[in-house]
């Protein structure tokens, strides 16, 4: 009887494999490209047809191979980027697996042209369904080209599955760009069907992404910068008004590797909380660098994920990061049409904060809480536009004086968080830097005078009106004083003890398996919060009593919403339904548009209102201040 | 239509109906109040789908019809004019409705009748006879602590049960159940416990007339008859939880307590407790009661001492002071006993000396103290 079970085809069995790596053209490019980056290259051309379906072409600058290693590179498992088993431990280069090129040729008619520096002559491979067509030597400059034409020619059922035209371009476009973001120091040049796509210089990840999102979109973004012994993060995030509808604009690298990893889109989407309106999706592009040995990329072979070591403090260092670098930043909605900014103006606007450095000194020391927060670097553009922006706030402090005192007694600062503008509290530890500003003005040759203190209006019982050195300040009353309320009864709930109310009728909850191993596992957290839970085997518990601050009635459902919470994010110490309390009570406790305040009641809501962490917005997302700029103000009355 | 009436007659038929009309409604002739006329006798309906109410009063009529009246107008027009005879005349073509008195005319623009939804037909299937101030009593001390989660329906009705001679209502919200009998009446038995909703036992409780009234039930409502009203209300079609079964029955440990005393005591440390918990402590030591709150968020502190009589064991145990005060409004009696047990089980409370036929049962879960 003939065997039932033979080794397959090695052609079979590469077009297998390739559909691993090789599901669609934007595959291809991703690999191809990747090989150009490991490469060292320096300038990067993808060229594609009907979206990459006919035509598909990387020209590279790299390194290039000797024509005996040109031949070997379409061998399954060949690479030259890892030997041992410790190299695939710690892979340095985006690559490793010695796939890619078999793959592509089992499913494509490929054509590889390369030459290396020291070399006469370029080799020419031409490979089609993994068979050696051509290998001659041919004329060329230092790189490599791998002309990738027909893709799954021979594998009719990939080719069907092909999306259209503009999906695949889609994606391979999404491919490009991200790289584009994370190798701003190579140049991109991208072109479809003949046109131009993109044509990107040499440049720093800021000019990379002004290039990339246009000035307006780069000026809605914050620098992030944060480096620890362990692992260091950079990038930019947007500012909550910039926030979009889908989650496209979301790029994660780790060590410059484009990733997609849900914790850590959690943890950046959670440190906005309540900035952003439901629905929305914040603009990022964020970079982790950690020892490769830190992470397997080794997880699936398109190597989208990556397996932490320590996925929960990445987690944690993402959440406090990003929230930080939102509490510190300005995020007043400003009323200025920013595309009618000419960029004579947007200089002055720099020229105003040169002599910031002195206030952005690292302001750590006080607080201790805050020992690894690498301010905003002076020379770096973007920070000097923060810290423009950032003046304001001294204008405030000078306004409303005694913020020094204010801090020292706030009581509602979280740790490990930078709950307010960080000028507020720098002017704390160099008294100095409050004149600074004014002197640089004179010096700028600013006429106007230094702005009289208290200068606060309410206006229709229902605004607080205030002027700040680049305009106008609006404050509504109502979300302002729910914002400070609010903080405040979250941080009583943080720090009162439990109390649980025994329930007349124990509610059985019965659970799924992995839910029951949960309340198991978090038991001593959910006494903590106030349930009062018994185990009773069969994945059913048996609830006897719920947290007392907690109202009537879906007992059950708030356990189970406790466990979601869990198990969206386990990090969250809070629960939804004490948040819904803090919300409404905030909502129904603050004070009302129509009530009337006067200067002093005026001036401490402001003082409060700064010291939380989040003054721009109220719990349900409303917007608490709105800025209007004397630009603005002068286009509106035709002064410009 | 047309008929003519004494203010003060009309006010005291309005203001029985007028208590089922909603204040806001998605259907807004629910808003309405359905006049009938049929030769003397003018019945007014009100409803909000759930519960109605109709009254009958006599008139002095010169032409049949009905109409359906804005109750809030209507209402607001009649308790601002003095005791005068009124003529109502409504031209149900126009649906327009002027009221004249002799020194003034109101018009005001109804709906027509067929908007007016139509009043389920009531079946008698079983019935029986209450008196009046023991059925208001009833739903006085029991109504407070029914639940208002609408995911529970059941525990948002009162429970009526009618055994031989007995009468049982029982209220529970989960957190406090309060359950009442009355032994030695005149009356049969249904056949079937009922349920029946807050709101309608509330309007009971208002209309509800010294001497006869009748309580009858068919298979999906319940209905009320005092004197010329009737008030119909669906029942909840749940099952009721099993009460009994919460209470316990082997709670050793007796308070006796001055009723006024502790609940005046129990506003005052209130006012010192957490304004989201509303904890109090309670600590039972031989003959002293000592009531304890504080309040973590905004400092505050209080107690009191209170004498009482108490023989077992050291306790201490937590209430939410709103439970805790609101049943001991809702009993009259100068001394009231605790049964308890532990810190986390169920705390009873019962006048020291019961009413002639009444037995009257509360009892509250406790907050777990913690520290």
């Amino acid at each position: 009887m003939p065997s039932k079970i033979h080794i397959l085809q090695p052609d079979l069995a590469n077009k297998i494999a390739a559909g691993e790596v090789v599901q669609r053209p934007a595959s291809v490019v991703k690999e191809l490209v990747e090989n150009s980056l490991d490469a060292y290259a320096t300038k990067i051309s993808v060229i594609v047809k009907e979206a990459g379906k006919s035509f598909l072409q990387v020209i590279d600058d790299g390194e290039g191979l000797s024509s005996e290693d040109a031949l070997l590179a379409f061998q399954r498992h060949a690479t030259s980027k890892i030997a041992t088993s410790e190299d695939l431990e710690a892979i340095t280069t985006l690559g490793f697996r010695g796939e890619a090129l078999a793959s592509i040729a089992a499913v494509a008619q490929v054509e590889m042209r390369t030459r290396q520096e020291h070399d006469d002559t370029g080799t020419l491979i031409r490979i089609e369904g993994n068979e050696l067509k051509e290998n001659t030597k041919t004329g060329m400059e230092r790189g490599t080209s791998i002309t990738v034409k027909n893709l799954f020619y021979n594998t009719p059922a990939r080719r069907n599955f092909l999306k259209t035209r503009t999906t695949e371009l889609k994606n391979i476009s999404d491919v490009v760009t991200r790289m584009a973001i994370a190798y701003p120091e190579v140049a991109w040049f991208y072109t479809s069907d003949d046109e131009p796509l993109l044509d990107l210089k040499p440049t720093s990840p800021e000019g990379r992404l002004k290039d990339l999102f246009g000035e307006r979109q780069f000026e809605g973004l914050v620098k992030v910068h944060e480096k620890t012994e362990y692992l260091s993060m950079d990038g930019f995030i947007g500012k909550p008004n910039f926030a979009r509808k889908s989650r496209v604009e979301q790029y994660l690298f780790i060590n410059r590797r484009f990733i997609v990893n849900k914790a850590i889109n959690h943890a950046v989407f959670h440190a906005y909380e309540h900035l952003l309106v439901k629905g929305m999706f914040p603009f990022y592009t964020l970079n982790i660098s950690l020892d490769p040995r830190h992470i397997d990329v080794n997880v699936h072979p398109s190597k989208m994920e990556v397996k932490f070591e320590n996925e929960s403090n990445i987690y944690r260092f993402v959440l406090s990061v990003i929230r930080r670098t939102l509490g510190a930043n300005d995020l007043i909605p400003d009323l200025t049409f920013k595309s009618d900014e000419t960029f004579t103006q947007f200089e002055e606007r720099l020229r105003f904060s040169q002599p910031s450095p002195n206030r952005i000194q690292p302001f750590g020391s006080p607080s201790a809480a805050t020992p690894n927060v690498s301010r905003l670097s002076p020379q770096d553009s973007f920070a000097e536009v923060a810290s423009s922006m950032e003046a304001d706030h001294i204008d405030l402090d000078q306004l409303f004086g005694k913020v020094e005192r204010r801090i020292a007694d706030d009581s509602m600062r979280r740790d490990g968080e930078v709950t307010f503008p960080a000028d507020f509290k720098t002017s704390g530890t160099a008294p100095q830097s409050r004149i600074v500003p004014h002197q640089a003005l004179r010096a700028a040759g600013e006429q106007e005078p230094v702005i009289e203190t208290r200068a606060i209006w309410q206006i229709h019982n229902k605004y607080i009106l205030s002027q700040v050195r680049t305009g106008l300040l609006i404050v509504d009353q109502h979300v302002a004083h729910e914002r400070i309320l609010y903080e405040k009864i979250l941080a009583n709930f943080e720090n009162s003890l439990p109390t649980t109310q025994q329930l007349l009728f124990p509610h059985t909850v019965e659970l799924n398996a992995s839910d029951y191993s949960l309340v198991k596992e978090l038991a001593p957290h959910l006494e903590k919060i106030g349930f009062d839970i018994k185990l009773f085997g069969k994945n059913t518990v048996v609830l006897e009593g719920i947290p007392a601050d907690v109202r009537i009635g879906n007992e059950t459902k708030i356990l189970q919403d406790v466990l979601d919470e869990f198990k969206n994010n386990e990090h969250n110490q809070t629960i939804d339904a004490r948040d819904k309390i803090a919300k409404s009570f905030a909502c129904k406790a603050a004070i009302k548009a129509g009530d009337k305040l006067n200067t002093t009641e005026m001036i401490v809501l402001i003082d409060q209102l700064f010291a939380t962490s989040m003054p721009y917005v109220c719990p349900h997302g409303r917007p608490v201040v709105v800025k209007i700029s004397v630009e603005e103000l002068d286009r509106r009355f035709g002064r410009t | 239509m047309k008929f003519t009436v004494a203010c003060s007659e009309l006010q005291k038929a309005l203001s029985k109906v007028n208590g089922v009309v909603p204040s806001k409604s998605t259907l807004p002739i629910l808003e309405n109040i359905l006049f009938s006329l049929s030769k003397n006798m003018l019945k007014l309906v009100a409803t909000d789908l759930e519960v109605s109410m109709s009254a009958t009063i006599e008139v002095r009529g010169s032409e049949d019809g009905t109409i359906a009246v804005p109750a809030k107008r209507l209402m607001e027009t009649i308790r601002a004019l003095p005791d005068v005879q009124l003529v109502f005349h409504a031209d149900l073509s126009a649906n327009k409705i002027k009221m004249i008195t002799e020194t003034g005319e109101y018009i005001l623009m109804g709906e027509s009748s067929e908007e007016f939804p139509s009043i389920p037909q009531f079946k008698v299937e079983d019935k029986i006879v209450l008196q009046g101030d023991m059925l208001r009593r009833m739903i006085n001390r029991t109504i407070f602590s029914v639940s208002t989660d609408e995911l529970r329906p059941a525990m948002t009705g009162v429970l009526l049960q009618v055994k031989e001679n007995e009468l049982r209502a029982v209220t529970t919200d989960g957190h406090r159940l309060v359950r009442i009998n009355y032994t030695g009446l005149k009356t049969s038995k249904l056949k079937r416990d009922i349920i029946v909703p807050a709101k309608a036992l509330s309007l009971v409780a208002k209309s509800a007339e010294e001497g006869d009234n009748t309580l009858s039930v068919d298979s999906t409502h319940v209905q009320f008859t005092f004197g010329n009203t009737t008030l119909t209300s669906r029942v909840i079609e749940e099952s009721y939880p099993n009460y009994e079964s919460v209470i316990p029955l082997d709670n050793e440990k007796t308070l006796t307590v001055n009723k006024d005393l502790l609940l005046a005591s129990a506003r005052r440390v209130a006012l010192y407790s957490s304004s989201t918990t509303h904890q109090i402590r309670c600590s039972m030591k031989k003959n002293e009661l000592k009531i304890a709150a504080e309040d973590a968020d905004f400092g505050g502190e209080a107690k009191e001492k209170i004498a009482c009589s108490y023989t077992a064991d050291e306790l201490e145990i937590g209430f939410n002071s709103t439970y805790l005060i609101d049943i001991l409004s809702h009993i009259d009696s100068d001394e009231i006993e605790f049964k308890l047990s532990t810190a986390v089980r169920a705390a009873i409370i019962t006048p020291a000396k019961q009413k002639p036929n009444e037995d009257v049962l509360m009892l509250v879960m406790p907050m777990r103290l913690n520290a």
